[in-house]
């Protein structure tokens, strides 16, 4: 065997490995989830995922309002598309990622809004502070998996997410979009 | 050399002014392009990113109307001068035409397949032309850097020829380029 096919090999091991440890966990999301920040330099819409966030849902169909869901966001998984960038957003005055490694969302309540539809009112914690947000949330089905998808925009500068120096050329307003898998 | 007055025939204020504007915003767009690359991250980064690709886009309309006028309207007589200049002439304007057209086309391939939009002098968004995909991103970059540098070799030659018919043979063919009020020659 040569080297580069044993390390394939020994790759499609690990990823099979980890794969199966995802799914041993308790009503953990698809890994196929997306989530991401979609920021405005000079009225450009950048839309950056996350690479690297888990959460988990309870949700049935037959009650969709008992639904409760969290999640957890690394802030250094975001991916603008290249390293300075990407160095320079994990830094003190953005995400300060040393110090606020995680942005956490979790549900405190869940309202019907029509078939598919769901309101959640809920907690999101970032860099130290937290606020409640509230998600409209469409529901459907994919495959054997149940899909959850919505946006909000938030304050960055609520969240001291701020270098006022891009003042000029960064907007105030973030979307945050989501499409969870589970 | 004496010149007759169908040689000294102007291609016309519209293929004058976008000839020069084109060639402006060329410069200025080439100049941009090789120095904001090595640029520290920074708001002013962003900001002359987005000059650079209005320049671009800005280049790219002007050219096609270029292509459109020339294709509706005949120039002036061609200049006597021999077959080998002539044909040389040709594929170097062939050529003009084709990099003005492709390297900002290919420049707004690779922004889009890195994820930036254009929104055109902050007011319009373009379509991305391609989905995001950073491997097509880093192929296209290196595309774009290597026409926009052949562009420059090719406007070199260009120059040079101008200012040889200029400075050497002493004919009219720069003199119709930079005319603003010699009678049109335009053909019947």
């Amino acid at each position: 065997m040569t080297l580069r096919s044993f390390r394939s090999v020994a790759g499609a091991l690990g990823l099979v490995m980890s794969l199966s440890a995802i799914a041993a966990a308790d009503r953990l999301i698809d890994p196929k989830s997306t989530f991401s920040a979609t920021f405005t330099v000079e009225k450009v819409p950048v839309e950056a995922p996350f690479h690297k966030f888990s959460g988990h849902i309870d949700y049935d169909p037959a009650n969709p309002t008992a639904a409760k869901g969290s999640l957890e966001v690394q802030t250094a998984s975001l991916d603008i598309g290249s390293p300075d960038y990407n160095e320079e957003v994990q830094s003190k005055k953005w995400f300060d990622a040393a110090h606020f490694p995680k942005g956490t969302f979790v549900s405190t309540a869940v309202v019907a809004k029509g078939p598919g539809k769901l309101q959640a009112t809920g907690n999101l914690a970032l860099k130290g502070k937290t606020a409640p947000i509230t998600v409209l949330i469409t529901v459907s089905k994919a495959g054997a998996l149940t899909q959850f998808d919505g946006a909000f925009d938030i304050s960055r500068k609520a969240y001291g997410i701020d270098d006022p120096q891009w003042d000029d050329v960064l907007e105030d307003n973030v979307k945050v979009k989501f499409h969870l898998l589970q | 050399m004496t010149t007759t007055p169908g040689q000294t025939a102007s291609y016309g204020r519209t293929v004058v002014l976008l000839h020069w504007v084109i060639a402006l915003l060329i410069a200025i767009g080439f100049t941009v392009g090789v120095t904001m690359v090595d640029l520290p991250l920074s708001p002013q980064k962003a900001k002359v990113f987005a000059y650079h690709k209005w320049i671009g886009i800005t280049v790219l309309a002007l050219a096609l109307v270029r292509v459109a006028w020339r294709a509706t309207h005949a120039g002036p007589p061609e200049l006597p001068m021999p077959v080998w200049q002539r044909i040389a002439a040709r594929a170097t304007h062939v050529l003009l035409y084709a990099l003005m057209l492709a390297i900002p086309l290919v420049g707004w391939m690779y922004t889009s397949a890195a994820g930036f939009p254009v929104v055109y002098l902050k007011l319009v968004q373009l379509p991305d032309l391609v989905g995001k995909d950073k491997e097509l991103a880093v192929l296209l970059k290196l595309v774009h850097k290597v026409l926009a540098w052949s562009l420059s070799g090719v406007i070199a030659v260009h120059v040079a020829a101008a200012l040889k018919h200029h400075f050497i043979n002493r004919d009219a063919t720069l003199k119709r380029m930079l005319a603003w009020r010699l009678p049109q020659g335009n053909r019947p």
